[in-house]
């Protein structure tokens, strides 16, 4: 029996077979991995298209988007490089520039001691500008939105998708995939009409007079 | 004698091994597993700058469009306050009427002997009422509307280029004073102030090297000098004007208004001259505004660095650079529809919207619209010229 197994071990014939089924799994995984991440890489890319329709349909709609999540499913993954590719769109934080935060100003100080003060600050904004203080400045910086678009995009992998997971500190049945940055549209909304002045109304009244 | 016979088995050993076919798969293993890696190293490299490319086109549209809509803005801004100009003035050109009337009743009792108190009193009273109409007309329209237009036409571009900024850099293009994008910094007084302050002095430090170098100038060409009537009425040559001015004519004969003469028959420039033509819409048009956006690259992998040229090689950490041009299309002060008056149509909102637009509209530098109206030059260019000479 001894000699029985020295010479199988010593016995050099068919090693490359043996070793090639030795490292087999190694490349199966390797093999796995290369098709795997290109096709991460492209979801990836396609997320960022993704997030870009959302983003801009909600900025030309006021902020609202009245499709579900399929719909962006059946532009961007209706091949068979994205079979079992699920989105779900995340929660909306649409961010405010500059100037429409000017128009917060107001609010911020009304939940503060200047309560009364911004009453009569507002009225003798009013007066002072001919009523055109809402119409014509605040109506129209409230309206300088960004609106936001993101989405997660999971994905089912050839490998366990833990061996991505992993990486991103998740335990998730499938890959998820997320963009390093999310898209943000200025809103569309041009002013084509942001109201009456009270001098507008009182010309209306006389007109109808 | 020992030592050589221990250096001969060593190289027995040596010459058996490399003839030997054992571990052979372990060698072939690790040069291919190498070159794969390789190339999917070089593969994640190009998909990183691809993302990049991506996001730095995301934050060049959102930027481009976010100046259009503020032009856009502008222009429809405009529209509604020439809109509300011309309600008002329709209404005292009205009234304007009833005092030119009342006038004219007045000279003729002043004939008459018996009735010269009256007429006088009637005149009088027309004379006031001419007067606040004209008051009217200063504070509403002078004081209010024309400064309010002035602001959104000289100043929507500005606006844009504050918040396009902004836009850019929330769709993660490069910050020039990061600050205020650090949402993990705490909510206290100190921090909120310091964010605000940081936020002020990155919208302007961006602001100021916007590579774009542009004037805005706003000139009117003045309607005749001595149409005698208000010039915001609806259609001034149009059937029944004639009666109008006839009226307007014998206002000013009022002896209590004489004075006056010169500031009662008020005109407010028109913000475009009634010469141009709906063939010439182009021509007047917003030029399209062309914004590009930098990110930094991050670090490659050594691989990827080796195809690029190196360590020494100016590529190993290539930017990622964006543009895109939008424009203002459409507006009030580029329509009109029938029976509107040339450069007041009677409805709100006409309209400009902002588009993306081809690279194409920004061959030659725009000057528009020299004599009157809007004149807006761009040194695009120049600017573009230099941008992809490098």
């Amino acid at each position: 029996m001894i000699t029985l197994k020295n010479k199988i071990l010593t016995d050099t014939k068919a090693a490359v077979f043996l070793e090639t089924a030795l490292v087999m799994p190694l490349f199966m995984i390797l093999f796995c991995f290369c098709i795997d991440l290109p096709r991460i890489i492209v979801i990836k890319q396609r997320t960022y298209g993704v997030q870009r329709v959302l983003a801009e349909i909600r900025a030309r709609n006021s902020g609202s988007f009245n499709y579900d999540a399929s719909f962006l499913s059946s532009l961007f993954f209706d091949d068979n490089l994205s079979a079992n590719v699920k989105i779900s769109i995340n929660n909306y934080e649409d961010k405010k520039t500059l100037l429409s935060e000017i128009v917060d100003i107001q609010d911020w100080l009304k939940n503060d001691i200047w309560k009364y003060f911004t009453g009569i600050l507002k009225f003798l904004g009013n007066i002072v500008t001919g009523g055109n203080l809402k119409p014509y400045l605040f109506n129209v910086f409230s309206n300088d939105k960004l609106y936001h678009g993101s989405v997660t995009v999971n994905a089912q992998t050839i490998l366990p998708p833990q061996a991505y997971n992993d990486l991103a500190n998740l335990n998730a049945p499938n890959v998820i995939i997320k963009t390093e940055h999310d898209c943000y549209i200025p809103s569309f909304d041009s002013c084509k009409y942001t109201g009456e002045s009270f001098i507008g109304k009182l010309i209306d009244w006389l007109h109808k007079l | 004698m020992i030592i050589e016979r221990i250096k001969i088995n060593r190289l027995k050993k040596f010459v058996k091994r490399v003839n030997s076919e054992r571990g052979v798969a372990f060698y072939y293993t690790v040069i291919i597993v190498f070159f794969i890696l390789a190339i999917l190293s070089v593969i994640y490299d190009v998909s990183k700058f691809s993302n990049k490319k991506i996001i730095a086109q995301n934050a060049a549209d959102a930027a481009a469009l976010e100046i259009a809509v503020w032009q856009c803005r502008g222009l429809n801004l405009v529209q509604n306050i020439n809109m509300e100009i011309y309600e008002t003035d329709e209404v005292l050109a009205v009234i304007y009427g009833i005092a030119a009337g009342m006038t004219l009743v007045g000279e003729a009792f002043e004939a008459s002997v018996i009735l010269a108190e009256i007429g006088e009193a009637i005149e009088k009273a027309a004379a006031e009422i001419a007067k606040v109409a004209h008051y009217v007309h200063e504070v509403i329209v002078e004081y209010f509307l024309s400064n309010m237009r002035e602001f959104y036409a000289k100043g929507s571009m500005f606006m844009g280029l504050i918040s396009a900024n902004e836009a850019a850099m929330h769709n993660g293009a490069h910050a020039f004073f990061p600050w205020h994008m650090d949402d993990s910094s705490g909510d206290n007084f100190l921090d909120k102030i310091k964010k605000a302050l940081a936020r002020i002095v990155n919208t302007l430090g961006n602001v100021y090297y916007v590579p774009i170098s542009f004037c805005w100038d706003i000139s009117v060409k003045q309607e005749s000098a001595y149409l005698p009537i208000p010039i915001n009425i609806k259609d001034p040559w149009g059937p029944g004007s004639d009666k109008y001015i006839a009226l307007m004519i014998i206002l000013r004969t009022n002896q209590y208004l004489l004075r006056d003469s010169d500031k009662l028959f008020w005109k407010d420039p028109p913000y475009r001259s009634r010469e141009v033509k709906e063939s010439e819409k182009e021509k007047i048009a917003l030029p399209p505004v062309i914004c590009a956006t930098y990110l930094p690259s991050s670090d490659i992998s050594f691989i990827s660095k080796y195809f690029l040229g190196g360590d020494k090689s100016d590529y190993k950490t290539p930017p990622v650079i964006a543009y895109a041009v939008a424009q203002a299309i459409g507006g009030n002060v580029t329509m009109k529809s029938s029976g509107d008056h040339p450069f007041r149509p009677t409805h709100y909102g006409v309209g400009a919207d902002a588009f993306l637009v081809p690279m194409e509209k920004m061959i030659k530098p725009y000057y528009i619209f020299g004599a009157g109206g809007v004149t807006l030059y761009l040194n695009i260019d120049d600017y573009v010229n230099k941008l992809f000479m490098h």
